[in-house]
């Protein structure tokens, strides 16, 4: 399985202790990509302290949820110890995608819900996978303009167009002058018949490619955010929607009368069953409307805490 | 006897309990959470139920769900381990209301030795010397004619302490005025209560303990005592033995004929420690321990013992088959606890995947662990990894084949405190026996940082 992750860290070494989550980061499988470290100023405001990002795709045999419980590990471990060597640091590690993946559960969303809005997710996400850059063209210069690589030259970024091969340079451009142009030439490519735009920049490399029917490359840039699933790891919209209920008790499992079955549709607040521990019924109860796709328990069998008991997909 | 156990706890001493039942033909059931479900306890039980995420507030003492996987499993037997539950008296009553019993002394004895003042009044009732103190102190006239009938240096001490705050250390009457005024203005600023009393201060006192163990009939032994002088900072033990060295046969026979008074007037039941601070032939009671301890295996080694199957027993109503005239010590035993810990860094534990692993073997060598290469250690709980005891002939012998045994572990992935146990062996003032609960510190602190690493 392949994972998207997103690092940052904001106290003490915080360079130093990104490069750390790194190596551990390889404890939870093979790394197959990692970005530079990049710095995010907050767009103006000086007098907080910088933030460093940085993101990582890793292959891993990994559960989401095992995942999940590795990178909060490394948190811990990485962010809670004091010791003469290091001042006080913290340390972020957000699972951002889980192959095409899309799930919600107590714990963990799948994509992670504002992985797409936040320049810092984004930009060392975009040098690292391609299928990004789309949505790092739709956020404004300035949020851009947060994040730049910790080892940023000076001199102004250069762009290039590549307009069906042919290559036009721009040296001197400033910043915003760039995300302008970015922007509109990005919302000319989606409304003509431009096949490709790229744009590079330091720190920053945006590919636009326009999709070329259905099994063609990755999509052109998402959807508005809110009025559509966010597009997932591999860029293709799935209707992979799951929503997993699982026992927080140890207890025996009920279904309530009539049981439900596979295929019904069933609507939020709706009672499935109840976790009978030490006397005390704990419901089981829809949470977003759907239909049951997976039962995973049987009436009258001992659960654990986490057992799956149902999958609702939308 | 029980039938099925459930053991509230994690890591080696869930296995420790697993092979004990084993032994006597029973079952276990392994309670884990989250983070410890690939781990090797959880495969050596006959059963295990995950009863919460990885902090142990939500799972190992999550209460209501170890109770309910005890029941829907059919355990008529608790066994609590060390830490988390294991002297909890809320928890052993609440266990016997399931009609589980609870494997260890009576929710009453636990609370009764939990509390330091109470355990204190209990023990000086059967004639248990403790540190000698005072009472609350109005005056400073009260407080110099205490200090002077338990003699200089005294610790000044809050009432409603904790923390250190309203502590004051005192080495003469010259220092006796400030000091008070200091800190009953410190009770008073942190904890509104400016009540203060005195102890004697034992300086770079022993730490040694007697095992002791006890049936419903009223019957008590002894196991010997354990040197636990070896400690770290922060007062936790990093190598322990049996028995004590460099200790006189009149001091070794008061605390061990204490520890049985001690265990006994309270109607201590199954086993038990009672540690005690001894300077010179002194000694004084510290607190009893109403559990089985980590460093229980020294003792195993040296009386040829089984402290778990003896406690399992005991709960099961049994009567101790062990007479004391039958517990003679053979030989000399030490133990070293391999912690997830850096050395360096003031032992500040450390978490992650151990890419290797390899345990030593051979004569008179008790490994007790629960892991394996490719085994993670969660950030949540208490960071023992190992624990490696040597049995010999004598403490030279124990000590050469400990050395040898710690040569051959090899444990990457996390720092561990091989090195350091390594260093403390070769050291002169170890090999001589006999210090205080100072050396630890005072070693660590003397030692160039590079040279106490793995």
């Amino acid at each position: 399985m392949t994972a998207w992750i997103g690092l940052g860290a904001n106290l003490g070494e915080a360079a130093e202790t990104v490069e750390r989550a790194f190596e551990r980061l390889g404890t939870l499988g093979s790394i197959r990509a990692r970005s530079r470290l990049y710095r995010t100023q907050p767009w103006g405001v000086r007098d907080q302290p910088a933030f460093v990002n940085a993101a990582a795709i890793l292959e891993t045999s990994l559960q989401p949820h095992d995942l999940l419980a590795g990178l909060q590990a490394i948190e811990r471990d990485l962010g809670r110890v004091p010791s003469p060597r290091w001042g006080p640091r913290a340390i972020d590690l957000d699972l951002l995608f889980y192959d095409d993946l899309e799930l919600s559960s107590a714990a963990l969303s799948l994509p992670h819900p504002r992985a797409l809005e936040r320049a810092f997710v984004l930009v060392p996400l975009a040098e690292i996978d391609q299928r990004y850059q789309a949505a790092l063209a739709r956020l404004s210069a300035g949020e851009r303009a947060e994040v730049t690589p910790l080892s940023a030259r000076t001199e102004p970024p250069a762009m290039t167009e590549q307009r069906d091969g042919a290559e036009v340079d721009r040296d001197g451009a400033d910043w915003a002058a760039l995300a302008a142009r970015v922007r509109e030439v990005a919302a000319a490519c989606v409304q003509s018949d431009l096949a490709r735009l790229r744009v590079r920049a330091d720190g920053l490399d945006v590919d636009l490619r326009r999709s070329q029917g259905a099994t063609a490359g990755p999509p052109a840039l998402p959807e508005p955010a809110g009025t559509a699933a966010l597009p997932t790891a591999n860029g293709r919209t799935v209707a992979r929607v799951v929503d997993e209920l699982a026992a927080d008790v140890v207890g025996v499992f009920r279904f309530s009368r009539p049981a439900v079955a596979l295929g019904v549709t069933v609507a939020p607040g709706r009672e499935l069953g109840a976790v009978e521990s030490l006397g005390i019924r704990n419901p089981v109860t829809v949470r977003a409307p759907g239909t049951v796709s997976g039962i995973y328990v049987e009436d009258g069998q001992p659960v654990d805490y986490g057992h799956p008991l149902f999958a609702i997909e939308r | 006897m029980f039938k099925k156990i459930l053991i509230a706890n994690r890591g080696e001493i869930s296995l420790r309990v697993t092979r004990a039942a084993h032994e006597l033909g029973l079952q276990t059931v392994a309670i884990f959470s989250e983070a410890d479900r690939d781990a090797l306890f959880v495969r050596a039980a006959d059963e295990a139920f995950c009863v919460g995420p990885g902090p142990a507030a939500r799972s190992y003492l999550n209460v209501p769900n170890i109770i309910s996987a005890a029941q829907i499993s059919g355990c008529d037997a608790v066994h609590p381990g060390y830490g988390f539950l294991a002297e909890n008296a809320r928890f052993a009553e609440i266990c016997t209301d399931h009609r589980l019993t609870f494997i260890g002394p009576t929710p009453a004895v636990i609370a009764q030795m939990g509390d330091k003042a109470s355990a204190k009044r209990a023990m000086e009732k059967a004639g248990v010397p403790t540190t000698p103190g005072s009472g609350v102190l109005a005056t400073i006239a009260e407080a110099r004619d205490a200090a002077v009938r338990v003699g200089y240096p005294v610790l000044l001490k809050a009432t409603a302490g904790g923390g250190g705050k309203g502590m004051r250390a005192v080495r003469d009457e010259s220092e006796l005025e400030h000091a008070f005024a200091t800190a009953q203005a410190e009770a008073e600023a942190n904890f509104k209560d400016g009540r203060l009393y005195l102890e004697k201060l034992i300086e770079r006192p022993r730490h040694i303990e007697v095992q002791v163990l006890g049936d419903a009939a009223g019957n008590v032994v002894h196991v010997g005592e354990r040197d636990c002088s070896v400690q770290k900072p922060s007062h936790q033990k990093l190598i322990e033995e049996a028995p004590a060295p460099n200790l006189s046969e009149r001091t070794r026979r008061k605390l061990h004929q204490t520890a049985v008074t001690a265990a006994r007037a309270v109607g201590y039941t199954g086993a038990g420690t009672l540690e005690f601070l001894v300077v010179g032939d002194d000694v004084f009671f510290m607190e009893m321990n109403t559990r089985i301890q980590v460093e229980h295996p020294v003792s195993e080694a040296i009386y040829g013992v089984d402290l778990v199957g003896e406690q399992i027993k005991i709960a099961a109503g049994e009567r101790l088959a062990l007479r004391q005239k039958d517990l003679v010590p053979r030989g000399h035993a030490i133990e070293c606890r391999i912690n997830a810990e850096d050395a360096t860094a003031n032992f500040a534990p450390a978490a992650g995947k151990l890419e290797e692993v390899a345990f030593p073997g051979g004569l008179g060598i008790r490994v007790d662990a629960a892991i394996a290469a490719g085994s993670t250690v969660p950030p949540y709980y208490d960071s023992l990894l190992a624990k490696i005891v040597a049995h010999a002939p004598t403490r030279e012998a124990a000590i050469v084949r400990l050395d040898a045994a710690l040569a051959e572990t090899h444990i990457r992935g996390v720092h561990t405190t091989i090195g350091i146990c390594r260093r403390v062996l070769a050291d002169d003032v170890y090999r001589r026996g006999g210090f205080g609960v100072d050396y630890l510190p005072a070693f660590v602190a003397a030692a160039p940082a590079a040279t106490v690493s793995a």
